[in-house]
């Protein structure tokens, strides 16, 4: 934040956790902040595991989802995976709406969605093992 | 606003100039009346000593002038004894006739005078005998003191060859008379030649040298308010005053009070200044009658000469102060001006370039920090000029392109349906309001035979302009497509299916979007089928509260993220009088200044208290509740409504 950007990262057991620093993030332009802060990251860590943690975030514009869709571009491209956490009760329903909660996994915070994923990419990784396997065999 | 500082400099000038010469002429009044008083003191003091000199030698000169008039009656005895002598020796005259010739003498002087100038002549045979006298009575001097007390000092006289005798002033024994006699010899033969002067002659001398008639002189003549003599016992010695009050009111209370203060304590000099009654008083020593310095001598002086001097020295002070406060205010007038004018050019330069003469530029040759100022400005101005231009520059610019926002705003509203289609058993209304000049919504019509009518509702992602093309994209995609599937309409999905692809193809990663919600209604079947693209879902109330739903689906994602993204149609059989209200989000993501969201729960209340009223007035209603709603607050998103009311 004392750089003027408003989403800080954080390593943590293979995770990167983005998390949004801005109480608000509405405007064309903060929207526009955000999503180049996150994509230019995303870029510099090839099969990237991505949290982004709204936890901070009061108001969240409809506008991120556009954001939110590239980023999800440039992970695929990066081949890493990405996952949404603490959004704000509008926002979801605005994920619901759209049906894009069907593209994003979404968590409610930042404590539940760690483990979940970690879970997650280690079933992943055996279920990639024991196709490799099958594949094999 | 120069003209005051002007002003000021002025005066501040003026007050300070003005304070140093009041400052300089109070310091010369002050010197003047210091010198003025110090002068009166040191003319008191001379005046004084005069009058100490004056008195004293008054009280000693008496003695000496009566030595002196001893001489006289030595030399007017001498002058007897020889014309006695002359008269006797001729023998023409009788001893009588010689006295009558002396009384003729004596009568003579006192009418030179008023009094005798000579009173007595006495002169003896060889035996003492007075034959010849002025006197009616008969006399003989003896040796004997006892018979002839005072005369008896003259007996010697007869005796050949004796001194003139000279008796001081005395008591005479026969009458108590103060005389004094002076006696010489014969010249012819023994005998004593006697004069006799009496108190007349010594009073007009000695009152001549009294102390009261010296005080009294010298105030007539020294221009002395009043003098005081007083001895150390507080006793009264001689008084006089101007207005010559008796002696006793001279001396007052007051005067005698200082003369008894001076004689207690007296200076080293010998001097002492007071005031008595708003005069200066000058105190000093006097010698007594016995030579001592027991007495004192108050001198008062008039002050109103001293007054009269300051006033007019005052005066004089006052009118060069005057003349050199005029002076010096003029003086700073032109001085000010001459600072000020600098500052006045600067004044218009700066409102001529306020008024928007740009090109104005001050030019000022005064060498100082003015002319700094003065370039400061037209570098400023050179600035300031530069900005101008480019902001008109860009003012044009923004203009131009005002202009095209325009064009493109009336091509986005040509893209809105001017008015709904007439279609029996359906009443339709929309409307549609950007935020911007150009927006991100959109709705349609599309007439499909006698009674059937597809109605949508899109909302692209983002605002503005970049919004407006993308819709704009859309809307065509569907138009063409629209056309193409008229007839496969009833099926909605597919349309959204191939416009979905469209948009894929032609956003690319951009990750923008759109969200649409197509329904088609069939009025004879009384059925609405819809399909959803991630838009907000419509929602549809009856006249039966139990009608109300949201038309929302599971199935499909907003248009151009997915690619070959499945969409679902479900259908609504329609009862009549249901009322479909379709709208973007622009309507419930509305904030009022608070930030407070309008929200989906005050929509659905403001579209059921309007339930039974023309569907004209129920938007019409909306629109009003979130207006009102959102007060001042700016107009963040684009909103569009668009009801349908089933009537057949």
């Amino acid at each position: 934040m004392h750089d003027g950007s408003i989403v800080s990262f954080r390593e943590d057991e293979g995770i990167a956790v983005a998390t949004v620093e801005a109480a608000s993030v509405l405007d064309a332009l903060n929207v526009d902040q955000f999503g180049k802060e996150v994509q230019k990251y995303v870029r510099g860590n090839r099969g990237i595991h991505l949290l982004l943690d709204f936890q901070k975030v009061e108001y969240l514009s409809s506008a991120v989802l556009t954001e939110l869709l590239r980023i999800k571009k440039a992970i695929a491209e990066m081949q890493g995976t990405m996952r949404l956490c603490a959004l704000t009760k509008e926002i979801r329903k605005v994920f619901e709406i759209t049906n894009l909660d069907q593209i994003f996994v979404i968590d409610h915070n930042v404590e539940t969605a760690l483990p979940r994923y970690r879970r997650a990419l280690q079933v992943a990784a055996q279920e990639e093992t024991w196709k490799q396997l099958h594949e094999e065999s | 606003m120069a003209r005051r500082f002007q002003t000021r400099l002025t005066i501040a000038t003026s007050v300070l100039i003005a304070a140093t010469i009041g400052f300089m002429s109070l310091a010369l009044i002050h010197l003047a009346a210091t010198t003025i008083t110090k002068q009166h003191r040191i003319r008191g003091k001379l005046l004084t000593a005069l009058a100490k000199r004056n008195i004293e030698y008054g009280t000693g000169l008496p003695e000496e002038v009566m030595e002196r008039v001893g001489d006289q009656m030595v030399v007017t005895a001498l002058l007897t004894a020889e014309l006695v002598a002359i008269a006797e020796q001729d023998g023409s005259l009788s001893p009588e006739r010689i006295s009558e010739a002396l009384s003729r003498v004596i009568e003579r002087s006192r009418q030179h005078r008023g009094y005798p100038l000579v009173d007595e002549f006495w002169v003896t045979d060889e035996n003492g005998y007075a034959y010849i006298h002025t006197e009616d009575f008969d006399f003989t001097f003896s040796p004997d003191p006892e018979k002839t007390p005072q005369a008896n000092e003259f007996w010697p006289l007869l005796e050949e060859g004796a001194a003139p005798l000279v008796q001081k002033l005395q008591k005479r024994a026969v009458d108590e008379k103060r005389f004094k006699y002076v006696g010489v010899s014969g010249v012819d033969k023994p005998r004593i030649v006697q004069i006799g002067v009496g108190e007349d002659l010594v009073n007009s001398i000695q009152s001549g040298f009294l102390v009261e008639n010296i005080v009294e002189r010298f105030v007539e003549e020294m221009e002395i308010e009043r003098i005081v003599v007083a001895d150390k016992d507080g006793m009264l010695v001689a008084a006089a005053s101007a207005s010559k009050a008796p002696p006793e009111t001279v001396a007052d209370a007051e005067a005698m009070r200082l003369c008894s203060a001076f004689l207690r304590n007296v200076p080293e000099e010998g001097v002492a200044f007071g005031r008595l009654n708003g005069h200066v008083a000058v105190l000093t020593l006097l010698a007594g009658p016995n030579g001592d310095a027991s007495r004192a001598l108050l001198v008062a002086f008039p002050t109103q000469r001293m007054f009269a001097l300051l006033r007019s020295r005052i005066f004089l002070i006052a009118v060069v102060a005057g003349v050199m406060i005029l002076t010096a205010t003029l003086v700073s007038i032109r001085l000010s001006r001459g600072l000020s004018k600098p500052i006045l050019q600067l004044l218009r330069g700066a409102e001529e370039f306020g008024d928007g003469d740009f090109g104005h530029r001050i030019h000022l040759e005064t060498a100082d920090e003015i002319q700094v100022l003065g370039e400061a400005f037209n570098r400023m101005a050179d600035s300031v000029q530069g900005y101008m231009g480019e902001l008109e520059r860009e003012t044009a610019r923004r203009e131009r392109l005002e202009s095209e926002l325009r064009i493109a705003a009336e091509l986005q509203r040509s893209l809105l349906p001017e008015r709904p289609p007439q279609l029996a058993g359906l009443e339709l209304v929309g409307w549609s309001r950007s935020a911007r000049q150009v927006g991100g919504d959109f709705y349609d019509y599309v007439e499909m035979g006698v009674d059937r009518l597809g109605v949508m509702i899109g909302d692209a992602s983002g605002k503005g302009l970049p919004a407006a093309l993308l819709i704009n994209e859309c809307s065509g995609v569907l138009s063409a497509l629209g056309n193409e599937l008229r007839d496969t309409l009833h099926r909605p999905s597919q349309l959204l299916f191939r416009t979905n692809n469209a948009l894929c193809r032609r956003l690319g990663s951009t990750g923008r979007f759109v969200t649409l919600f197509l329904m088609v209604i069939d009025v004879s079947q009384g059925l609405l089928r819809y399909s959803v693209a991630g838009h907000n879902p419509p929602i549809l109330i009856g006249s039966d509260p139990s009608r109300r739903r949201s038309l929302t689906s599971r199935v499909g994602f907003p248009l151009g993220i997915v690619r070959d993204c499945k969409f679902e149609d479900i259908d609504v059989p329609l009862v009549p009088l249901d009322t479909v209200l379709l709208y973007s989000d622009g309507l419930t993501e509305a904030r009022r200044s608070d930030n407070g969201r309008y929200g989906d729960e005050r929509l659905r209340t403001a579209l059921e208290h309007s339930a039974g009223c023309p569907l004209g007035d129920v938007v019409a209603a909306i629109r009003q509740d979130v207006e009102q709603y959102m007060g001042a607050a700016e107009m963040k998103d684009d909103m569009t409504v668009v009801s349908v009311r089933f009537c057949p």
